[in-house]
Formats: C-alpha cells, sequence, structure tokens
C-alpha cells in the first residue's frame, strides 16, 4: 500500500497537519493533526510502497517499545489512514 | 479611463473602458479612490486592465474549480494553464442581464503585480470579477479576504465566521446594538493580513496587538458598508445556531479547520495558492485567538462573545 501523494502535510502555527477532502465551502474543513510518532511515520513512508510490518519496524527502530505495542500501534496508525482515505491499496 | 484604489497598503490602478461606471457612489469603490494612506506611494503597485484580449482555454489546461454566481446566474470556472498562468472565467447563463451577453476572461500570472480581463459591459459582473482579481493578487503578498462579517470594538476588529445562513450580519447588528463603542467594518469580505507597516518592513514591535489587521474593502455583500480603514485584528469567532448561548476558545488545529474555509475556495483548489493560504492562516493562528460560538440571535449572546473575548 502506499500514502495518496495527493495529501500534504502542512505546518501551521507549530502543528502538523494534513487537510482531507472537504465538504462544502464554508464547512468546516476537516484536517488531521500528526502526533510527533505520527509524524515521523508518515514522513518515512512518504513516496515507498509498505506493508504493515514496515511501521512495526520503524517503531520499534526509534522508540523502546515492546513488539506488541509497536504491532498495536503501527496497526491503529494504518486504520487511521485507511478510514480517512488516505491511503491506496 | 482609470482611477486608482488604495487598499490594504496597495495601490490599485485599474484601468478599461467600462470601469468608470464603478465609481458610481453606493458601489463601494469611490471611498477607496485617492483616499489619503501615506502607504500607498511606497507600497506596491497592482495593475488591473479591462477591455484586453486573453488567450482562450485549450484542453491542457487544468480547470481546478467551478462554481456558479447565482446573482447573475452565471457560471464561474478557475483553470491552471498549460503556462502556469491562472485563468478565470465568468460566462452568462440563459436567464443572465441582457449587458452580460459575452463571457468575461481574466489572465493572470503569478507574480506579475498585473491581471488583464477581456471586456466587461456589466457592473455586477465587473464587480465580481475585480474581487476575484484582487484575490489572486493579495494572496502572494500575505492577504487575504475571508468571507466574514466584522466589527470594531474600541478600536479593535473581531471577525465573524460561519456559513451563509448561520446568522453572522445578525451577530454583528447584535453587537452595533448592545455594546458600546462598536462600529461596522464590512459585512461580508474583509481583506486580512500583516499591517502595512509590518509588510513593508517596519512596524513597532513593542505593539501589544496581534500584529494582524483586517481591512475595509469596496466588497461587503448586501450591506454597503465601505470603510477605507484598517484596524488590529483581535479575535475570529465561528458561528453557529444553538439552543443555548456557549462559547469556546479554539485549539490551533480546531482554528485552522474554522478559518480555512472562509478563506476564497476556489484558490485553495490550487497548489501554489492553497500553500500561500496555509502560510497566512499559519502566521495569523500564532497571535490572533479564535473562538467557536454556538449561540442564539440575541443580546446575551453579543454580551457573552464581547466579555470572552475583551475580559476574560
Amino acid at each position: 500500500m502506499q500514502i495518496n501523494t495527493q495529501y500534504k502535510l502542512r505546518q501551521v502555527a507549530g502543528e502538523n497537519i494534513i487537510m482531507l477532502q472537504g465538504a462544502n465551502p464554508g464547512d468546516m474543513t476537516r484536517v488531521i493533526s500528526l502526533n510527533d510518532t505520527a509524524l515521523y511515520l508518515w514522513n518515512s513512508l512518504q513516496g515507498k510502497d509498505f506493508v504493515p510490518e514496515d511501521l512495526t519496524a520503524l517503531l520499534l527502530d526509534r522508540y523502546q517499545v515492546e513488539e506488541s505495542t509497536a504491532r498495536r500501534d503501527a496497526e491503529d496508525f494504518i486504520q487511521t489512514l485507511q478510514q480517512n482515505k488516505l491511503i491506496l491499496a | 479611463m482609470s482611477f486608482t484604489l488604495s487598499l490594504a497598503g496597495c495601490s490599485i490602478l485599474v484601468q478599461g473602458p467600462h470601469v468608470d461606471a464603478l465609481l458610481v457612489p453606493g458601489l463601494g469603490f469611490s471611498p477607496f479612490v485617492d483616499s489619503v494612506d501615506e502607504m500607498a506611494e511606497a507600497g506596491v503597485q497592482l495593475i488591473i486592465r479591462e477591455g484586453e484580449s486573453v488567450d482562450a482555454l485549450s484542453e491542457k489546461d487544468q480547470v481546478l474549480n467551478v462554481f456558479p454566481y447565482p446573482a447573475l446566474a452565471a457560471t464561474c470556472s478557475f483553470s491552471l494553464a498549460a503556462d502556469g498562468g491562472y485563468r478565470f472565467v465568468m460566462s452568462p447563463g440563459p436567464d443572465s442581464p441582457a449587458e452580460f451577453s459575452l463571457p468575461v476572461c481574466m489572465s493572470y500570472v503569478m507574480g506579475s503585480h498585473e491581471v488583464r480581463i477581456t471586456p466587461c459591459a456589466e457592473i455586477g459582473a465587473l464587480r465580481f470579477v475585480l474581487w476575484f482579481a484582487a484575490s489572486l493578487l493579495f494572496t502572494p503578498l500575505q492577504l487575504t479576504f475571508v468571507h466574514a462579517s466584522t466589527i470594531v470594538h474600541r478600536g479593535q476588529a473581531v471577525m465573524f465566521l460561519g456559513e451563509s445562513g448561520t446568522g453572522k450580519s445578525t451577530h454583528s447588528r447584535l453587537w452595533l446594538r448592545h455594546i458600546p463603542d462598536s462600529h461596522l467594518l464590512n459585512d461580508d469580505s474583509p481583506l486580512v493580513g500583516r499591517s502595512a507597516a509590518q509588510r513593508q518592513g517596519g512596524g513597532d514591535s513593542s505593539d501589544s496587538t496581534s500584529g494582524f489587521d483586517a481591512f475595509g474593502t469596496p466588497w461587503s455583500g448586501k450591506t454597503p458598508c465601505f470603510v477605507p480603514r484598517s484596524f488590529p485584528l483581535r479575535a475570529a469567532v465561528r458561528l453557529s445556531q444553538a439552543p443555548v448561548n456557549s462559547i469556546r476558545r479554539l485549539s490551533t488545529v480546531e482554528a485552522f479547520a474554522a478559518l480555512q474555509p472562509s478563506l476564497p475556495p476556489a484558490l485553495a483548489q490550487d497548489d501554489r495558492y492553497s500553500a500561500l493560504q496555509v502560510g497566512i492562516l499559519s502566521s495569523l493562528l500564532t497571535s490572533v485567538p479564535v473562538y467557536h460560538l454556538s449561540c442564539l440571535p440575541d443580546a446575551d449572546a453579543a454580551r457573552l462573545c464581547h466579555q470572552t473575548i475583551f475580559h476574560d
């Protein structure tokens, strides 16, 4: 799977934000805000074809956590991306 | 025929066979003509030329946004041309006024400071086309239109945002009636950006205001409020209708989500303009608080809003 390159990360007043496809003009814009871990994963996966195990490995590489924790966090991250249609299968 | 507008510290030369009609009192432009503004001389010179010829669109051009303009039964389209320039076309429909019989086309190259427009004899169409031209010219200068009704209280501006029909103008009117020392700056489309002095490298860094100003403009929707002045921007407030009045300060991320849809939506479909809009908001959000006011259209809503912004 790959991240949909249509979605760009923006720096806004110290926050890392991705703007999602809006509804109508004037409606609140839907945004996702990335914390440090999510930002690290997002940046590491840019332009790459990846599988969930790749994210687990990235997290274990950087953080002192149990493998089961890393796997769960990786799955959560992918699920968030999928729910918001940021992933191309 | 031509005149020069002074707007947000910029001089705009407006030139063309039909532009004189814009100077009729009540249309909004005359208060901005030759208004006293020491910054205008040193400021950015922009040019809008009507009555020109503009290259036609081709299939290689990328259509960014198509939207209706119901007041004139017209359709607008905004495109990125294959050569990197922008095109905006406003096309009449079967129900458009008789004077608006041909499409009006606009061409702009970012960084060039000049917009070209084909002949436009219909005054309403020309006013809107000029607004769009101004949004293309101003955004790279760190100034943006915001779809908001804006009041000034004790010399500081507060913008009310929200979808059409949510009660922005109503809320402004409640301030004018119930909050002393308040007046209207603009009822539909003010400009927002760093103060002219700051944009030109001057400005007083010990000033305790946000560094962002709201500017009156010739475009004020249905309310003829044309104020050639600027005021420090104290806050922005997103409104929604509710059975009980309550107000909440928004986080940076929420504030971005609240403000971004109120910037010109057609421009947000272009990568370069979207990045510019995000940059302006990023600066603004470091110093301007944004609130969400859920409210009834009553005096208490205005009092709650005023108390929170100015006294909490």
